[in-house]
């Protein structure tokens, strides 16, 4: 055995791993240069002593266990860095300030029916390193990821506070405009002197400007907030463009500029789509074309670019004689709050959110939209949309001319439940101006009361009223009429999240948003009447 | 193997008393290891062909093993299996909540190998305390594999067939289902068999 063993000890002494031998009482026979080194016990300290005599602190341990088990029933083990990190007080360096990670095997060997143990020990520290290492990346990535979690949460919420905050602007300053807008349309039929009319056709254009301002705002967070959606009627095309040529006048006479209107007549003028919105888009084209030049013309133009059974894509594009824009510029003209560059905000005015909502209703209708321009000889901006194709009866244009609806006439006793005083008064005298006969009620609990003892034609109810707001009230005068029900238009500033829905879930049959026109209320009201 | 050798009522509960003795020593290594509680549960002994314990354990399971190769008086090639799902689940506990799910895989394949040498070792020892022999063992080798293919490179002999034991582990709130089988050919089952009714006479 002796022979054996010292062919053992000098065979493992050019192992890159430490060997440890043990009798069956646990006397070291075997101990190689690896372990001597580590250790700083030297083999002749170590050779023929116990093992936990130079290791005391291998006493009651897995170590001391598996030794056992393989001297008393020949089984080995692994004795693994996982739950066992430095079983032997082994160390890399002279100070012995840090142990080894160790993975051990224990092997029992039987020699002439006596059972020996081999310890074979693994210096595993530079992959424990290692794995600490990659542990402690992803443990840093994890935190990262955390504090963004929190940041988006946060941004999400200053997202949806701006959102709320923007809604309840829109009714504070629409509130105002209306009874601007109204008071000045009243002031007109008092047979003002020529430069009195000036004057309010000054006050008339500025409030119809930050009106559009504000529009402009409200429009671009909806979009922001996903809450634009689409309506789908039917629509004429070709009467939709002459509406909004009708609008924009005005500004094109101011300039002494021209305008036309080519429509292909591959194009069938009947559609299924949004038309405010469409106009909407057409509306801002046209009025920065008309912004950004100062003579020549203005060009619109339709032409069908692929049809089928279902729908049509329809290209329509504006161009103009203006400034133009160079290429690096063209591709920023669509984010918000750009225009061509900062000093032209100045000189041309406007907020630089009209292409960003163009861009994104576009963009809803799955269409597209773009610019070729050459600085100094104009624009095109055009848009591609596809819109379903009308196949039923086309719609008859129902146009009211606004000096025609002014001779409207209509009779008979209507309820106008508003709360502010300006805003009474501008309702009150456009409907008595149209020959109703109008009964004001300041809130809800008024309108209650009126409508039990008299009965109206038609009700006008304002939504946000003190004491009774009008859903509240509208749910109540359902619940009190038995077979005759009176029609109910909202007359509201909210402009904000589903105000329509909110409207008709509570039992009114339309809705006008403040602030309107004599027209918008006429043809509201020939719906009913 | 078409026909599994018989074993009588006091034979089964010896080997079954055998492996409870091994099982709770077992658990009691591991828990002492980890520092928690861990119990370790054999209901039953069973004795099944290749194709039953495939069919037991799952066709298209993904397992992983732990062997010990057995030699001496009997050869028998013991394992220990786990669903490989279950075993991260049992590194995860026994390493505590720190780590992350990278570093528990890369942790598996040693920790396993680990926690099947210190169930089998428990198991052997039990068996050779039993009979008062002693076994040559192999130290152990993991593996990840579907059963068919674990089963098909420790397959010892055409007449080979395994003894099988279902095994609960319960820790912290968990309680994960493994199981022992020791493939075992028919010579060496003679062997066990006889070993068994040696210890039995020498306890009647």
């Amino acid at each position: 055995m002796s022979d054996i063993t010292s062919l053992f000890q000098s065979l493992s002494q050019c192992l890159d791993l430490g060997i440890i031998g043990v009798d069956q009482n646990k006397r070291i026979i075997i101990y190689n240069k690896w372990v001597a080194e580590r250790s700083a016990i030297t083999e002749s300290n170590a050779l023929g002593k116990e093992l936990s005599e130079i290791f005391p602190d291998i006493n009651a341990t897995r170590l001391l266990t598996t030794i056992d088990d393989a001297l008393k029933h020949g089984l080995p083990a692994i004795v693994s860095n996982v739950f066992n990190r430095t079983p032997l007080p082994l160390y890399n360096n002279a100070k012995k300030t840090e142990r080894i990670n160790q993975n051990i095997n224990i092997i029992p060997i039987k020699n002439e029916n006596v059972q020996y143990c081999i310890i074979q020990i693994n210096d595993i520290s530079a992959s424990v390193d290692r794995e600490k290492a990659l542990e402690q990346q992803v443990r840093e990535r994890k935190e990262i990821e955390q504090e963004l979690r929190i940041t988006l949460r946060k941004l999400e919420d200053a997202s949806k506070i701006k959102g709320e905050f923007l809604a309840s602007m829109s009714h504070e300053i629409r509130t105002p405009i209306n009874g601007i807008i109204g008071v000045t349309r009243l002031l007109k039929d008092t047979s003002p002197s020529s430069q009195q009319s000036e004057f309010l056709d000054i006050i008339d254009n500025s409030v119809q400007l930050l009106l559009t301002v504000i529009n402009d705002i409200l429009d671009f967070s909806k979009l922001e907030a996903g809450k634009l959606s689409l309506h789908e009627v039917e629509f004429d095309l070709e009467k939709t463009l002459n509406d909004v040529i009708a609008l924009v006048k005005p500004s094109l006479e101011c300039k002494n500029l021209k305008i036309s209107n080519f429509i292909d007549n591959k194009l069938e003028l009947s559609y299924l789509g949004d038309d405010n919105r469409i106009k909407q888009v057409i509306l801002n084209l046209i009025s920065n074309a008309i912004k950004f030049t100062d003579n020549g013309e203005i060009k619109v133009a339709s032409q069908l670019i692929k049809a089928n059974e279902h729908s049509a894509i329809i290209k329509i594009s504006i161009s103009d004689t203006g400034i133009g824009i160079d290429t690096q510029t063209q591709e920023l003209l669509f984010d918000k709050f750009t225009q061509a560059d900062s000093s032209t905000t100045r000189k041309y005015g406007g907020t630089g959110l009209g292409l960003a909502i163009s861009k994104n209703i576009i963009e809803l209708m799955h269409g597209s939209i773009g610019v070729e321009s050459t600085p100094g000889q104009g624009s095109t901006f055009w848009i591609n949309v596809e819109l379903k194709r009308n196949n039923k009866k086309p719609v008859k244009a129902t146009v009211i001319k606004k000096d025609k609806a002014a001779k409207q006439s209509f009779s008979g006793k209507v309820l106008l439940v508003e709360d502010v005083v300006v805003n009474q008064l501008i309702a009150k005298s456009f409907l008595k101006n149209i020959g109703f006969n109008v009964v004001i009620a300041n809130n809800g609990q008024e309108a209650l009361d009126m409508c039990a003892d008299q009965e109206f034609k038609l009700i006008f109810m304002d939504c946000q009223m003190p004491v009774m707001d009008g859903f509240d009230a509208t749910r109540h005068i359902r619940e009190m009429e038995s077979d005759q029900r009176t029609p109910i238009i909202a007359l509201t500033a909210l402009a904000m999240k589903d105000d329509a829905q909110l409207c008709f879930d509570a039992g009114m049959d339309d809705y006008i948003t403040k602030p309107y026109e004599l027209s918008d209320l006429i043809t509201c009201i020939e719906k009913w009447v | 193997m078409d026909k599994i050798p018989q074993m009588d009522e006091l034979e089964l509960d010896l080997l079954n008393e055998i492996f409870n003795v091994g099982v709770g020593n077992a658990a009691a290594s591991l828990s002492q290891m980890v520092k928690q509680e861990i119990k370790l549960s054999v209901p039953e002994i069973d004795f099944l062909t290749s194709d039953q314990l495939i069919k037991v354990l799952g066709q298209d399971k993904l397992l992983c093993s732990v062997s010990q190769k057995v030699s001496g008086p009997l050869v028998a090639q013991s394992i220990l299996l786990f669903p490989d799902v279950d075993s991260l689940e049992i590194v995860r506990k026994m390493l505590g909540n720190q780590i992350s799910d990278a570093g528990i895989a890369e942790l598996q394949n040693e920790a396993m190998t680990e926690i099947g040498n210190i169930v089998l070792n428990a198991c052997i020892g039990s068996l050779s305390e039993a009979f008062s022999q002693t076994f040559i063992i192999d130290l152990p080798e993991f593996e990840r594999a579907i059963p068919a293919i674990l089963l098909e490179s420790r397959q010892l002999s055409s007449d080979s067939f395994i003894l099988f034991i279902r095994i609960e582990l319960s820790l912290s709130e968990s309680k994960i289902t493994g199981y022992l089988a020791f493939l075992i050919g028919g010579a060496s089952f003679s062997i066990l068999q006889k070993s068994l009714n040696k210890t039995l006479s020498s306890l009647i």
